[in-house]
C-alpha cells in the first residue's frame, strides 16, 4: 500500500509540470495582456494613459519579456514558495487567496454536509418506498433542482427575499458585522447569510446524489442476500443498514476526487450573483483581467487538489470496498 | 461614616467640576472661531491631535454650502466594483491646487490648496501661492517642498518614472518647476501654455504633491541602500520602485498621509468593505467656521459583481449611487423604487460632444479612396444618409437629439451652426451627393464603385460599448449603396490600426464637448488620436518628421487652435475656436449622431447639500466634483 501511495505521489510531479505549462499557455492565449486590458478600461472612462506609462507598467509586471521567460520566472518563484503578485489587487497572490479561502471552505463544507445529509435521507426513503407518492414528489423536486441553473435559483431566491421580506441577501455579513471582530453575534449573522448560498449551491448536487443513492440502493435491495435476510426475519431497518446501504454509499466516496477542488471554487457563478467573498469569483475576475499570476496559481492549486482528491478517493474506496486492491 | 464619605465625594466632585469649568473656559472662547466634529474635539482634548485652530491653515478654504450649514455625523454608504481604484478618486479624491466647481465650464478654475496664483503676460510662467499652515492628515506641515518632492524625486527620477508623462511636456520641452519660497511654486514652460491652468484644475492636478516626510523613508535617494532593501524584502516587493509605486498612492496605502477629506483605513484589495475616516486636518471650513467634512466616514462595499447592488439600492442600502449601475437600462426600475429606496435622482450630464463620431480616414493610404473621403460632398452625403431618428430610437431609447459633434451647449465654445448642420434624413440628396463625389458607378449588386471601377469597401471600426450603433450606422450606409462593414475592436486594436494609418473609418465616443481645448481630437489634428486625419496628426505630433503635411484648410484650423491655446483670454479663445467650427460646419470633417444621454446619480433623501447636477466627467471627476465634503445627513 505504502509503495502504491508513493508511486501515485511521484506521478503527480510530471503531471503538475505539464498542467502548469498548459495553464500558462491558455491564460496567454487571448489577445493583449493585463496592462492592455487595464488601459482599455481606463480609456473607456476617459482616462488617458500615455505610451510611456504603459511601457513602464509592462516592464514592472514583466510583461515585456518573451512568454517562455515569463513562464520560467513564474515557475522558479513558485519553487521558492512565492506565487507571484496579483496585478489587479497589488498584493502577493498568497495573501489574496488566504483571505478568501476560509469562506470558500465554510460554504463548501456546509453545502457538502447539507447535500449529503439530505441526499442520504431522501435517497434512502425513495429507494425503500419506490413508486410511492413520496418517491414521486421527491423525484420531481430532485429533477427540478437538477435542471434549474444555480444562478437562476439564486436570483429567484434573492427576489423572493426582497419582495416578500423586504431585505436583500448578498455577501456573508450584514454591514454592521462586516468589519467587526468575531463575536457570537457575528457568527449568527454569518449563519443567517449562509442559508441561501448553501441551498442554492447544494440543490443541484443534492438532486444528483439522491438519484445515485436511489438507483444503487434499488440494485442492492433486489439482490438475493437481502431476500435471504428478509426470509430469515432480520428486522427491516437493520436489514437495510447492515449491507445494502453500505454498498450503495461507495459511489459517494468516489466523488471526493472532484469535491475537493469544488470546495475551493465550486460555487463561482452563485458566488458572483450573491456577491460572496470566496475564491471562485476572484478566479473568474483574474481570468477576465488576465491577472496572470493570480489566475495561474489558483488553477494550479485546483489541479493539485484534484490530483490529491482522486488519490484520497481511491484510497477510501479500497478501504471501504474489500473487493478493490491496488497493489499486487 | 457612610454619610461622611458621600459628602466628601460630593465636595470633590464640585471642586473637580469647578476646575473643569476653569480649564475649558479659554478653550471655549477660542472654539467660537472654529467648529469641529465632537469626536475630534475629544481627540484634541486627549492630546492625540492638535486643537482645531492649529489643525486648520491660517486662511482655511471657506466653502459656501450648496444649501445650508450642515451638522456632523453619519456614515455615507456607497459601493464599488472590485478592481476599480478610480472609484476612490471619484468620491474622496480630487484636491488639486486649483479646482473646478460642480457646474464647471472647464476653463475657469477656483482656489483650492492654492489661495491665489499669477500667470505671466505670455502665459509661460504660472506661480501658485499655497495656503500657509496646511497640514497632512498626520499633522505634519504640507508646503511647496511636497510639490518639489513629487517633481524632482518622483517624476524626474528615471527609475520611478522612466518617461516624462506627456501632461508635463509642452512644445516638446518638459516644464520647469521651481520653489520660490516655502509656500510658492512656479511652473515654467518654453512656450505659451494657455490650457495649463485648467489642466491644473483637472484630476491630474491632484497628483502633483506627495507627502515628502513620509515617502522619504522608502526612497533610495534618502535612505541607506541596505536598510531599504530590508524593508522591500519584508513587504514582499521586488524593488524599492515597486514599493514606492504602491506606497505613494493614497488609494492603496492607508498610512500614506493625505490632503483629502477622508482617509482609507485599510489596504486596497483587503476584505469586502473599506472605510475612509474623516481627516482631522482637513483644511476647509463652512461659512460659519465649522471644519469640514460633515460626514464622519465613507464606507465602500466592495462588490465582485455590481448586479446585486441594483436590488440593494432599491431597498435603500446605499446613500450615494454614482457608478456602475446608473445606466439607462436601470432607470425605470430605480424610478419605481424611489419611495422604498429612500433616494432621489440628480442629473448627470455628460461632457461629450456626441454619442458617436463617425470618422473617415481623410489620409487614407489608397489615393483614390482618400480623394473620395476628402470630398466634402461624400461626408455631407453620408450625414444625410443617416436616419438619426431611427438610430436614436433603437440605440438610445429616443432620449437624445440629433446633433453634429460641436462643443456642448454649456461650453463657452458652443457653435450652433455646426451642431445643427446637415442633420436631416434625405436619402435622395445623399445619393446625389455621393454621385457627385465620384461614386456614381455601381456594380451588379448595387454597391458604389470608385472612379477606377473598383468597389469602395469601407471597414468601420467601433468599440465594444458602441457595437449596436456601429452596426446600425453601417446598415444605414449600405442603404445608399456604400459597402460598409462594421467590426468591433478593443480600444487598443483601433489605436494600433489608426496609428499605422491602416483604418478606413472609426466610430468613436465624442470626447471633448466641455474640455474643448484639452481634448480636441475631433476638432483638430494635433496628434494620432485624430483618427479622421491620422497621418496629419502624426505630422503635427512629430514636428513634421513623420506622417504627412496637411492641406491648407487643415493647417488653418490647427493654427487657430494653437493660437487659442496660446492665450489666456477667453474671448480671444472663443474667437479662434469659432473659426475652427465655422470650417467644420462648412466641411463636416467628422460626422455626429446625437448629443449624449444624460446619466444620473442616486442620492439618499437624508443627504443634504447635494448639487442639482454636475458633470459626468473624469477630467473634473464625477462625483468628487460635487463636493462630498460638505454633504451632511439630516436626522
Amino acid at each position: 500500500m505504502a509503495s502504491y501511495i508513493v508511486r501515485r505521489v511521484l506521478m503527480m510531479i510530471p503531471l503538475l509540470v505539464l498542467v502548469s505549462g498548459v495553464i500558462f499557455i491558455v491564460i496567454q492565449l487571448p489577445p493583449g495582456d493585463y496592462v492592455s486590458r487595464h488601459v482599455a478600461r481606463l480609456e473607456m472612462e476617459g482616462v488617458v494613459t500615455h505610451e510611456a506609462e504603459i511601457e513602464a507598467l509592462k516592464r514592472r509586471y514583466g510583461l515585456d519579456r518573451p512568454v517562455h521567460e515569463q513562464y520560467l520566472l513564474w515557475v522558479r518563484a513558485m519553487l521558492r514558495g512565492d506565487f507571484g503578485y496579483s496585478f489587479a489587487v497589488r498584493r502577493p497572490v498568497l495573501s489574496v487567496v488566504a483571505e478568501r479561502l476560509p469562506y470558500s471552505i465554510i460554504i463548501s463544507v456546509a453545502t457538502l454536509l447539507f447535500s449529503w445529509v439530505v441526499a442520504f435521507l431522501v435517497g434512502t426513503y425513495t429507494a425503500t418506498r419506490q413508486y410511492s407518492p413520496g418517491d414521486y414528489i421527491a423525484s420531481f423536486l430532485g429533477f427540478l433542482g437538477l435542471a434549474t441553473p444555480n444562478f437562476m435559483l439564486a436570483l429567484i431566491l434573492m427576489w423572493i427575499m426582497y419582495s416578500v421580506f423586504g431585505f436583500t441577501v448578498g455577501g456573508l455579513f450584514s454591514p454592521e458585522y462586516q468589519d467587526a471582530p468575531w463575536t457570537m453575534g457575528r457568527v449568527l449573522d454569518l449563519l443567517k447569510h449562509l442559508i441561501i448560498p448553501v441551498i442554492v449551491v447544494g440543490t443541484a448536487g443534492t438532486a444528483g446524489s439522491i438519484r445515485i443513492l436511489r438507483a444503487n440502493l434499488l440494485d442492492e435491495l433486489n439482490k438475493p442476500y437481502v431476500i435471504t435476510a428478509e426470509a430469515k426475519g432480520v428486522p427491516p431497518f437493520r436489514r437495510l443498514c447492515k449491507y445494502p446501504l453500505r454498498v450503495a454509499l461507495i459511489p459517494f466516496t468516489s466523488t471526493v476526487g472532484w469535491e475537493l477542488p469544488n470546495i475551493v471554487s465550486g460555487e463561482t457563478i452563485t458566488a458572483v450573483v450573491l456577491s460572496l467573498p470566496t475564491v471562485g469569483p476572484m478566479l473568474l475576475r483574474a481570468l477576465v483581467d488576465q491577472d496572470m499570476f493570480l489566475a495561474g496559481s489558483l488553477i494550479l492549486f485546483l489541479s493539485l487538489l484534484t490530483l490529491v482528491g482522486t488519490l484520497v478517493s481511491d484510497l477510501l474506496l479500497a478501504w471501504l470496498d474489500p473487493r478493490i486492491r491496488y497493489d499486487r | 461614616m457612610l454619610n461622611g464619605r458621600l459628602v466628601l465625594l460630593m465636595k470633590m466632585c464640585t471642586i473637580g467640576f469647578l476646575f473643569l469649568l476653569l480649564g475649558t473656559m479659554p478653550v471655549a472662547a477660542e472654539a467660537d472661531a472654529f467648529g469641529e466634529a465632537p469626536e475630534l474635539a475629544e481627540l484634541a482634548a486627549e492630546g492625540e491631535i492638535h486643537p482645531v485652530d492649529e489643525r486648520l491653515p491660517e486662511e482655511p478654504h471657506v466653502v459656501e454650502p450648496i444649501e445650508q450649514v450642515g451638522q456632523y455625523g453619519g456614515t455615507m454608504r456607497v459601493f464599488k466594483r472590485r478592481g476599480d481604484p478610480p472609484a476612490y478618486t471619484r468620491t474622496i479624491g480630487y484636491e488639486p491646487l486649483v479646482r473646478f466647481p460642480p457646474h464647471a465650464d472647464f476653463v475657469t478654475v477656483k482656489p483650492n490648496l492654492a489661495k491665489d496664483w499669477e500667470v505671466s503676460e505670455d502665459a509661460t510662467e504660472f506661480t501658485f501661492h499655497l495656503r500657509e499652515g496646511l497640514r497632512w492628515s498626520d499633522g505634519e506641515p504640507m508646503d511647496a517642498e511636497d510639490i518639489m518632492f513629487w517633481w524632482e524625486d518622483v517624476v524626474n527620477n528615471e527609475e520611478i518614472t522612466p518617461a516624462m508623462p506627456a501632461t508635463w511636456v509642452h512644445a516638446g520641452e518638459p516644464m520647469e518647476v521651481e520653489m520660490l519660497d516655502q509656500h510658492t511654486v512656479k511652473f515654467t514652460f518654453a512656450e505659451t501654455h494657455g490650457t495649463f491652468l485648467s489642466e491644473m484644475g483637472m484630476v491630474q492636478g491632484a497628483d502633483i504633491y506627495l507627502p515628502r516626510h513620509y515617502l522619504k523613508q522608502y526612497h533610495a535617494d534618502y535612505v541607506d541602500e541596505d536598510e531599504l532593501e530590508k524593508i522591500v524584502d519584508e513587504e514582499g516587493y521586488d524593488s524599492w520602485v515597486d514599493l514606492i509605486d504602491d506606497y505613494r498612492d493614497w488609494r492603496y496605502n492607508p498610512e500614506r498621509p493625505t490632503m483629502n477629506a477622508w482617509q482609507v483605513t485599510t489596504w486596497y484589495g483587503v476584505g469586502t468593505t473599506r472605510t475612509a475616516e474623516r481627516n482631522p486636518y482637513y483644511w476647509k471650513v463652512d461659512t460659519e467656521g465649522n471644519q469640514l467634512p460633515y460626514v464622519d466616514s465613507v464606507r465602500y462595499a466592495v462588490l465582485e459583481d455590481v448586479e446585486p447592488a441594483v436590488m440593494q439600492t432599491m431597498t435603500g442600502e446605499y446613500d450615494f449611487v454614482f457608478r456602475d449601475i446608473t445606466s439607462l437600462d436601470n432607470y425605470p426600475v430605480f424610478q419605481d423604487a424611489k419611495e422604498e429606496g429612500n433616494y432621489r435622482f440628480k442629473r448627470l450630464p455628460l461632457t461629450g460632444t456626441n454619442t458617436n463620431v463617425i470618422q473617415f480616414n481623410l489620409t487614407h493610404e489608397d489615393p483614390e479612396t482618400r480623394e473620395v473621403f476628402q470630398d466634402r460632398d461624400f461626408r455631407v452625403g453620408v450625414s444625410h444618409a443617416l436616419d438619426r431618428e431611427k438610430l436614436i430610437e433603437l440605440a438610445f431609447l429616443g432620449m437624445v437629439d440629433a446633433r453634429q459633434p460641436a462643443p456642448h451647449e454649456e461650453s463657452p465654445f458652443y457653435h450652433e451652426g455646426y451642431a445643427n448642420a446637415y442633420l436631416d434624413y434625405d436619402p435622395e440628396k445623399a445619393e446625389q451627393l455621393l454621385d457627385a463625389a465620384g461614386l456614381d458607378q455601381k456594380d451588379g449588386d448595387g454597391w458604389r464603385l470608385l472612379p477606377s471601377g473598383e468597389r469602395l469597401d469601407i471597414l468601420m471600426l467601433g468599440t465594444p460599448g458602441d457595437s449596436d450603433i456601429t452596426e446600425l450606422i453601417a446598415e444605414e450606409l449600405k442603404a445608399v449603396g456604400l459597402n460598409v462593414e462594421a467590426r468591433i475592436e478593443l480600444w487598443g486594436g483601433i489605436a494600433e490600426l489608426a496609428g499605422a494609418n491602416e483604418h478606413d473609418a472609426v466610430v468613436w465616443w465624442g470626447a471633448g464637448g466641455m474640455d474643448v481645448l484639452t481634448e480636441p481630437r475631433h476638432f483638430v489634428t494635433q496628434d494620432g488620436n485624430a483618427y479622421w486625419g491620422a497621418a496629419w496628426g502624426t505630422w503635427y505630433a512629430t514636428g513634421g518628421e513623420a506622417g504627412e503635411e496637411p492641406p491648407e484648410d487643415i493647417k488653418k484650423i490647427n493654427e487657430w487652435y494653437e493660437q487659442a491655446v496660446q492665450t489666456l483670454d477667453l474671448e480671444e479663445q472663443q474667437r479662434y475656436m469659432e473659426k475652427v467650427f465655422d470650417m467644420h460646419e462648412e466641411n463636416l470633417y467628422v460626422i455626429g449622431v446625437s448629443d449624449n444621454v444624460e446619466d444620473y446619480t442616486l442620492v439618499s433623501n437624508d443627504l443634504r447639500n447635494v448639487p442639482e447636477w454636475w458633470w459626468g466627467a473624469w477630467a473634473v471627476p464625477h462625483a468628487s466634483s460635487a463636493k462630498l465634503f460638505q454633504f451632511y445627513f439630516t436626522d
